[in-house]
């Protein structure tokens, strides 16, 4: 335990100085704001814990706690030994050692040199210490955006855009006004509320938002669609088939609009396949088959076949079933594959055919044009008749028609003369262009044209020759003594679906038409549906082309009638 | 604790904010819209009702604990506000389908996530700042600091006054021409380059060797004082750096809570009305 004497100076206004002396018994002199301090300086400047004064061996020594420094005689020390005479700063204060009485081993004054002062303030009032008063506050901020946002997306858009709003205050715009091909296409101040792209075929219009939106909080009705869409046929026959699912549904629940520029953006088959699926249950009587995707449950190809030409009877037959079209026509297609048997009547050389030395497509390249005869078939199938007009021949046209070639062909010749065919009566051999003056040479004349007629018409009707393609019958009604049966080849077997040719151009056409096997015409030479499942796939089929309903059929069906009007019904 | 609200209750209310977001994503993932994904779908419609909802409940909550009564617990509300903040990120992204446009329902969401974003600067700011002030002061106040800047000024004349004018002078510039924080800008850059008392320290540092004899030690001394002065400076303007930054944000965070309301009830309302 060791005495220490504390003397606290204090300076008078009137420059004498108060001495205040307190004396401790303590093991270790310790300095700082805290009141357990032996040396207690209560100024906000001194830290809590600031420093230690002991005696040691050598005497007095100082040393500062933690990172605070001190000052000894000017100059920052963490710890240093003390003499008489020694000032060490401590913060505001100033410490010195003094020489101590007897009964006293350390002995220091004290003083507060340095108290608050101006250096502070002024510090200060060039300061700025917080961002509170900066700027604008949260309050004015707040009002400024908010009102900013309000006015811009808000107000103008509602007020000052055409829309139902402001069409029903301004008595010059009706809302009645039909919205076909509209004549508004600015951009207004309702562009902000647009949601997403329109689709390419209305951008131009789509800046007049009450085009299609005209009735405020109603979902866009079909009748906004069909002012424009006057055209577009219904689905299905809604008089007879009232169903929910259907009438319920709007133009836009398929085709969605603001989500970018492609036109019909519905194409998932639950679309279709929701009703589809189950039609037998929904319908009584439903003669169409349930269907809900194409790799898993669609019924097999069911093309379309002549069944009865004559009579115009078709028939849809599924490809299960080995449909036979009568189409009353003889086409080996097997035969005409084959170079062998295809020798050009008039070069004598063989021909190899392709599939497109006879099927072209048409001009959108997805179907194929009608096989013409007299383009495809007559290079070969020449209808010349008499080999003393080896080069002449028949159109290809009806019995009578062919009859009255022959006929008017011959009659020509007997008139005019100079047949060289030595059967012949004298007066078709005489000298061309002598007159004949005789009626019994005329009538003898005539009548060997007539004959001849006959004989080139059983000829061309026999079935080496029409009848080699066509269904030949005698008929005494018609002046040829022939009639022949009406010829119907399908054009489309499956007039329900579209069957793009050109989209599958690269693909041979024996890998789906079996042609080169085929020596009937009256095989349907279409491919089940498994041929076109090895590539094709439903929805969500990822190893093959995922097709959906759409793929192939459409939604509007021109045999069904347009739809029209504020309810979308459609009307007969 | 100043992060008591995010390990508030076992972080009940991330656990609540995660289940919303995974089965948010979750149920986008399943489920496939007729179209592309949108908020016109029924699960875009679900996303936007409950966002808009949590929207609107957590600026209450902003409101709410200003509020002090005696069945509220801070921590519990400002936990929500914070996790079920943050999920926000996750239910209007999913509720927007990833389109975005010049318009007003982007503007929305992106004045949405500019407060979720400055919030989230809130939270890192509250966890980290308080730490970092008071290392960064060690223990004293910043009126200490400021005091013991005083001091040094003082000293400083006191020990200049016998000195040649051009030390003087210096220790005027240090005195007289130093200032701390001023502009919004320079509080936040927590630096100040024209520093009177940088500015003293460096030209006294360079003439310490110039002055004479008699004079050398007390300028040393001054030296001394100047460079610690800069020392308290320097960490006086790291205080209020930081005090600015756990200001700051809330004046992001709030005018944008408001804009974004506005744009909201717009979005709700233009999207119905143009239906």
């Amino acid at each position: 335990m060791m005495q220490v004497s504390i003397t606290t100076l204090t300076r008078r206004r009137n420059g004498s100085i108060g001495r205040k002396e307190d004396i401790k018994g303590c093991e270790v002199l310790r300095i700082g704001r805290g009141a357990e301090n032996e040396i207690f300086l209560s100024d906000h400047r001194v830290p809590l814990h600031l420093a230690e004064l002991h005696e040691g061996v050598d005497g007095l020594f100082i040393e500062a706690n933690g990172t605070h420094d001190l000052r000894l005689n000017g100059a920052i020390i963490r710890k240093a030994h003390l003499n008489v005479g020694d000032v060490v700063g401590i913060g505001p204060y100033e410490l010195v050692v003094t020489e101590p009485d007897d009964s006293i081993h350390i002995a220091v004054t004290l003083e507060l040199v340095h108290p608050i002062g101006d250096d502070v303030e002024s510090l200060l009032s060039r300061s700025k210490l917080t961002t509170t008063n900066i700027g604008l506050t949260k309050r004015a901020s707040s009002w400024i955006l908010g009102s900013l946002t309000l006015m811009l997306f808000l107000i103008l858009p509602l007020f000052m855009a055409d829309s139902p709003l402001s069409n029903y205050f301004s008595a010059s715009k009706s809302n009645n006004a039909p919205n076909t091909m509209t004549n508004n296409n600015d951009i207004d101040f309702d562009i902000s509320w647009v949601s997403g792209e329109v689709m390419n075929s209305h951008k131009f219009f789509a800046n007049d938002c009450a085009a299609c939106h005209t009735k405020a909080f109603v979902m866009v009705e079909d009748a906004a669609c069909t002012a424009c869409h006057q055209q577009q046929h219904g689905h299905i026959d809604k008089v007879k088939f009232p169903s929910e699912d259907l009438t319920s549904t709007r133009c836009a629940t398929c085709h969605t609009d603001h989500q970018g520029p492609h036109p019909v953006r519905a194409e998932k088959q639950e679309l279709c396949s929701d009703c589809h699926k189950d039609l037998d249950k929904k319908v009584d009587g439903m003669h169409l088959t349930n269907v809900s995707d194409f790799a898993t449950n669609h019924p097999q190809f069911k093309p379309t076949v002549w069944q009865n030409p004559s009579e115009g009877i078709q028939k849809r037959i599924s490809l299960d079933d080995n449909p036979v079209e009568v189409s009353n026509l003889k086409f080996p297609h097997k035969t005409h594959m084959n170079a062998n048997r295809m020798r050009n009547p008039k070069t004598g050389t063989n021909t190899q055919l392709e599939c497109a030395s006879c099927h072209v497509p048409d001009l959108s390249g997805a179907y194929l044009e009608p096989v013409k005869m007299e383009e495809h078939c007559g290079d070969c199938h020449v209808l010349t008749f008499d080999s003393i007009a080896p080069k002449r021949t028949v159109s290809h046209g009806k019995p009578e028609v062919v009859y009255r070639e022959l006929a008017e062909f011959y009659s020509t010749l007997a008139l005019k003369g100079g047949v060289t065919d030595k059967t012949a009566p004298k007066v078709v051999r005489r000298r061309p262009g002598s007159p004949l003056l005789k009626e019994e040479e005329k009538k003898a004349a005539l009548q060997w044209a007539n004959l001849k007629t006959k004989k080139a018409s059983r000829y061309l009707f026999s079935a080496s020759q029409c009848g080699s393609c066509h269904e030949i019958t005698p008929e005494k009604t018609n002046a040829s003594g022939y009639s022949v049966k009406p010829v119907k080849v399908t054009q489309i077997w499956q007039p329900k679906s579209v069957f793009d040719h050109g989209k599958h151009k690269d693909v041979a056409c024996a890998e789906c038409h079996a042609a080169d096997s085929s020596m009937k015409s009256s095989d349907v030479l279409l491919p089940k549906i498994e041929g076109c499942q090895t590539c094709h796939g439903g929805e969500q089929a990822t190893d093959k082309i995922p097709s959906t309903c759409i793929s192939c059929h459409g939604f509007h069906r021109d045999d069904v009638a347009i739809m029209t009007g504020s309810t979308g019904k459609t009307v007969q | 604790m100043h992060d008591g609200f995010l390990t508030y209750q076992n972080m009940k209310f991330l656990k609540m904010a995660a289940v919303l977001c995974v089965l948010a994503v979750i149920t986008y993932v399943w489920y496939q819209p007729i179209d592309e994904h949108n908020g016109g779908t029924w699960l875009g419609y679900t996303l936007g009702t409950i966002g808009a909802l949590l929207i609107f409940w957590l600026t209450w909550l902003g409101i709410r604990k200003r509020r002090y009564g005696a069945n509220f617990r801070l921590s519990a509300w400002v936990s929500a506000h914070v996790y079920l903040g943050l999920s926000l990120i996750v239910i209007a992204t999913l509720h927007t389908g990833f389109q975005f446009g010049w318009n007003v329902h982007t503007l929305a969401y992106v004045l949405m996530m500019i407060v979720i974003i400055s919030g989230g600067f809130g939270i890192y700011a509250y966890t980290r700042y308080p730490k970092v002030m008071s290392e960064n002061r060690r223990g004293s106040s910043l009126d200490d600091l400021l005091a013991q800047i005083g001091d040094i000024d003082r000293e400083c004349r006191q020990i200049a006054a016998p000195l040649p004018d051009s030390v003087a002078e210096l220790v005027v510039q240090s005195c007289e021409h130093t200032k701390i924080g001023g502009s919004l800008l320079r509080i936040l850059s927590g630096k100040d380059k024209s520093c009177g008392s940088t500015a003293a320290f460096e030209r006294l540092r360079t003439h310490v060797s110039e002055v004479e004899q008699e004079h050398a030690q007390a300028t040393r001394k001054l030296l001394v004082l100047i460079g610690k002065k800069c020392g308290l400076l320097t960490t006086v303007r790291r205080d209020i750096q930081l005090k600015a930054f756990m200001d700051i944000w809330l004046r992001v965070h709030v005018p944008m809570t408001v804009a974004l309301l506005v744009a909201l009830v717009i979005h709700i309302f233009s999207v119905f009305y143009y239906w």
